[in-house]
């Protein structure tokens, strides 16, 4: 029986801050709550169409080269514009597909945690890209308690 | 007056023999208390201390505490086992531990450690040390990135192999494994059979050019947990 | 630090952080006139990846190699195994091993080709790429065609398990190793990929149809967007077959005669070199022999239907001759063909799964071979999106001491360019970029499916910049595809 919650990292661990969304995904698998279910990827991929559709709620754990906090965390629209690059599907097209072609009712959730450094073949966060993930594990912690 | 007697660990009743250590009585009945440094050939060092419980009210490494008669010992105890998160936990971050490319994966007793303990990730910041790699020998290779100052490869040398061909060098933080020779591994007489070579539980020490052998699926802690042999084979882990 | 770029209207100045803020960056210039002078497209590449692996035993590298993309990790896991065959003195692998990654290899074939043309590709081909973007989407498809994502999702984890049963993972796979490979395929693991092959190969046939179908239809406008002649190149058998997985390396000129033929492609570098242009760091290859203006050339898919005399699988060879069939005699030079020789390939891969399947061989318990150590090693191997280059040297004491790749997305960078140029050349009108042009540019690169994710994919980065800049190097117009 799948959990009613999926959080979903997404990044290469081999790109300094790239990383952030699987480093959050390890900290929930190794402490997670009841009715949460744990994934990490290199990115979002076509199937994760279909597992949407599994889950009341899905969270992609991602990094972010924007912004000013430490994170933003949004409830995802679905947009059905394609991607130029098989590289890249980003989460309003996955959540199109999900509800035209596998019936998903389920909310989707994008926590985007600031990085800073995505170039330098390395693994590890940066010191400030840390920080931001201690930022965003508690707040999502909170949030799965009211979710 | 006979030399056997009655332990407990966790509530449970156990022979011990004098002259046992509390880990090794407690592998005689079944019982799995998780260890680095130790290895049943080799001297025991007390070193790692992931074997730590409580015996009689206090702490000790249980690979060099003699069991005595009435011992009351805590294993599976919430606070050994935050001990021994924290000491698997730290032994990650200090060297550079690549689980998924690394070619111990599945078969490393540290990695295997921390999927028993439920440890998927780390909550200090990793170190990321400089370290080298020492390729020098044609079919062993060192790659003190992997380290973790367990010792079983200075103690099998030394006492096994009879050759000293490993030792520390250095404290505190600085503390490495070094070899008997200015010039690497190459000028040492270290051989691929030596049980230094065997022993060590992690990627540390390897023979060359025989990573990967075993597939995904059939390394020897792929389908269960690490102690599952002490355990009788009951336990299971979700892959 | 800035760099000066020259160009034969004016002197303008890119930062080198700033070329490229997100995935793709076009920067079309203009000349005096308003005429398109030039399209550069900045793609990040991977960098810093050599010294990743420089200083590593020579074994680790077919699994680290693997962090480089986790769209096609094993294209990387098979190229830099084939050189570590090499490294250790094997020529010929074991017929097991041989056969278990080419199963591995049309896998990732398969499965790559169908998540491009159910999700990227399908909406361009069923509405056309001219009609309104806002139903050239996945909403649309879902209308005309309800069946066809869950389909593209089916044959993508069709082609996932198969590389798990032949790698050990979907990603991080340890199934190469130097030599041979780690595990063959049981009987149990084979009969259930061969009750799922009628189904997959009657999907695949119908994607070919609808690649075709399109085409064919809508020659009139496809034929001319984003195309020019060009040179192509890929490996092929030793009888001209087709073989995504081995051969040697055959080019061809724009009609069709042959450039390079039957060239052990060990020896790459007397055929290719790379030229480094100051305002990409990708870099463009060439071919030697016909110097930096003429020697540039296409792989991937398209190159690989022009380059071959046939493929040795019934189903896709109809489809290949129905394909060569548009260029009348000379290659077929349609950059939207990208999309139905794609698709011919997915038909490929299937009926080669098929036949290895088959195979008594695959069962067989010869898996590794050793021999010699030697010191320099080529490998190469026919990627999704074109030929993959992984060279490395490896020093006395076993560790890699240098590291040489060439990706498939590199080799095609010259014609994304000219194809970018092409668009924009017959599309912008005055000094806009419009909704249109943006859209347009958007197929021509699509067509060639380039490799992104050696770069990073983090939230805000944009998919799509195109910027006008005229003849005084001053921006004219920008858009972000959003």
């Amino acid at each position: 029986m799948k959990g009613k919650v999926l959080l979903l990292g997404i990044g290469n661990p081999s790109r300094k801050d790239d990383g952030l969304g699987p480093a959050l995904a390890a900290r929930f698998e190794a402490d997670c709550p009841e009715g949460v279910d744990v994934d990490a990827n290199y990115q979002l991929s076509l199937e994760d169409a279909c597992t949407l559709s599994e889950y009341e709620k899905v969270v992609i754990l991602d990094a972010s080269a924007k912004g000013d906090g430490a994170f933003t965390f949004e409830e995802v629209e679905p947009d059905p514009a394609k991607e130029f690059s098989t590289h890249l599907i980003l989460p309003p097209s996955i959540l199109s597909i999900a509800r035209e072609f596998f019936q998903a009712e389920g909310l989707l959730y994008v926590l985007g945690m600031r990085g800073y450094d995505f170039e330098s073949f390395e693994e590890g966060l940066t010191e400030v890209a840390a920080a931001n993930l201690e930022e965003s594990e508690a707040y999502l912690r909170g949030w799965l308690t009211e979710a | 007056m006979t030399d056997s007697f009655t332990i407990n660990v966790d509530g449970r009743d156990i022979q011990a023999t004098k002259g046992q250590t509390i880990l090794e009585a407690a592998e005689a009945a079944g019982i799995y208390i998780p260890r680095l440094c130790h290895h049943p050939e080799l001297k025991p060092h007390g070193s790692c201390r992931i074997c730590t419980v409580i015996a009689n009210g206090r702490s000790c490494t249980s690979c060099t505490q003699p069991a005595e008669p009435d011992m009351e010992v805590q294993n599976n105890h919430p606070q050994v086992e935050m001990w021994r998160k924290q000491l698997i936990e730290m032994l990650f971050v200090e060297g550079n531990h690549f689980c998924p490319f690394c070619e111990k994966s599945g078969g490393c007793e540290l990695q295997a450690l921390g999927y028993r303990h439920g440890l998927t990730a780390t909550q200090h910041p990793h170190l990321f040390p400089r370290r080298e790699i020492d390729a020098t020998h044609p079919d062993i290779m060192v790659d003190h990135n992997r380290c973790v100052l367990c010792g079983r490869c200075v103690r099998a040398s030394r006492d096994v192999d009879g050759k000293r061909v490993f030792q520390f060098v250095e404290r505190g933080p600085e503390k490495r494994v070094a070899v008997n020779s200015d010039a690497k591994l190459s000028r040492t007489d270290v051989d691929l059979t030596d049980k230094a070579v065997g022993v060590c539980p992690v990627g540390a020490i390897l023979p060359k050019r025989q990573g990967y052998v075993a597939p995904v699926g059939a390394r020897e802690f792929d389908h269960t947990p690490i102690g599952t042999s002490v355990e009788g084979g009951n336990g299971s882990l979700e892959v | 630090m800035s760099i000066p770029v020259e160009t034969s209207a004016r002197k303008i100045t890119i930062e080198p952080v700033t070329r490229v803020e997100g995935h793709g960056k076009v920067t079309i210039l203009l000349d005096d006139d308003g005429k398109v002078q030039q399209a550069r497209l900045h793609i990040v590449e991977f960098r810093g990846f050599e010294r990743f692996i420089q200083g590593r035993p020579f074994w680790e590298v077919p699994v680290i190699v693997q962090r480089l993309c986790g769209i096609c990790p094993v294209s990387h896991h098979l190229a830099a195994a084939k050189a570590m065959d090499i490294i250790v003195g094997v020529d010929e692998l074991s017929p097991t091993a041989d056969k278990m990654r080419r199963l591995m290899h049309y896998g990732q074939m398969f499965q790559s080709h169908a998540l491009h043309f159910f999700h990227l590709c399908s909406p361009d081909l069923l509405f056309g790429f001219g009609s309104d973007p806002k139903q050239r989407n996945v909403l649309g498809v879902a209308a005309a065609h309800p069946d066809l994502a869950v389909q593209g999702v089916n044959m993508r984890r069709f082609g996932q398990e198969i590389i798990l049963a032949t790698a050990g993972k979907k990603i991080h796979g340890t199934g190469a190793i130097p030599g041979g490979v780690n595990k063959n395929l049981t009987i149990e693991e084979r009969d259930k990929f061969l009750a799922e092959i009628p189904q997959m190969k009657e999907w695949a046939l119908s994607a070919v149809a609808i690649a075709k179908n399109y085409t064919v239809e809508n020659l009139s406008t496809v034929a001319d967007f984003g195309t020019f002649p060009s040179n192509y190149m890929s490996l092929v058998r030793d009888d001209g077959a087709m073989d995504l997985y081995h051969g040697k390396l055959r080019a061809i000129d724009h009609n069709g005669d042959k450039l390079i033929d039957g060239a052990p492609y060990s020896g790459y570098l007397d055929h290719i070199a790379e030229e480094v242009r100051n305002w990409s760091y990708m870099k463009f290859p060439f071919m030697k022999n016909m110097g930096t203006e003429d020697g540039w050339y296409r792989v991937g898919p398209l190159a690989r239907m022009n380059v071959v005399d046939f493929i040795d699988t019934p189903l896709a060879e109809v489809a290949r001759q129905e394909f060569v069939a548009l260029g009348a005699g000379a290659p077929v030079h349609v950059t939207m063909g990208y999309h139905w020789a794609r698709m011919i390939e997915l038909l490929h891969s299937l009926e080669e799964m098929e036949r290895l399947l088959n195979d008594p061989d695959l069962q067989g318990d010869e898996l590794v071979r050793t021999g010699e150590r030697r010191s320099e090693a080529v490998g190469v191997i026919e990627a999704p999106r074109g030929t993959l280059i992984h060279h490395y040297e490896v020093d006395d004491n076993d560790m890699v001491t240098m590291a040489n790749l060439i990706v498939s997305t590199t080799h095609n960078n010259e014609g994304m360019n000219r194809s970018v140029a092409k668009v924009a050349n017959d599309y912008l009108s005055g000094v806009e970029i419009t909704e249109g042009l943006l859209n347009h540019i958007e197929v021509a690169i699509r067509a060639y499916d380039p490799c992104l994710s050696c770069a990073t994919h983090a939230m805000g980065r944009m998919p799509l910049e195109v910027e006008l800049v005229g003849a005084d190097g001053k921006q004219l117009d920008r858009k972000v595809k959003d």
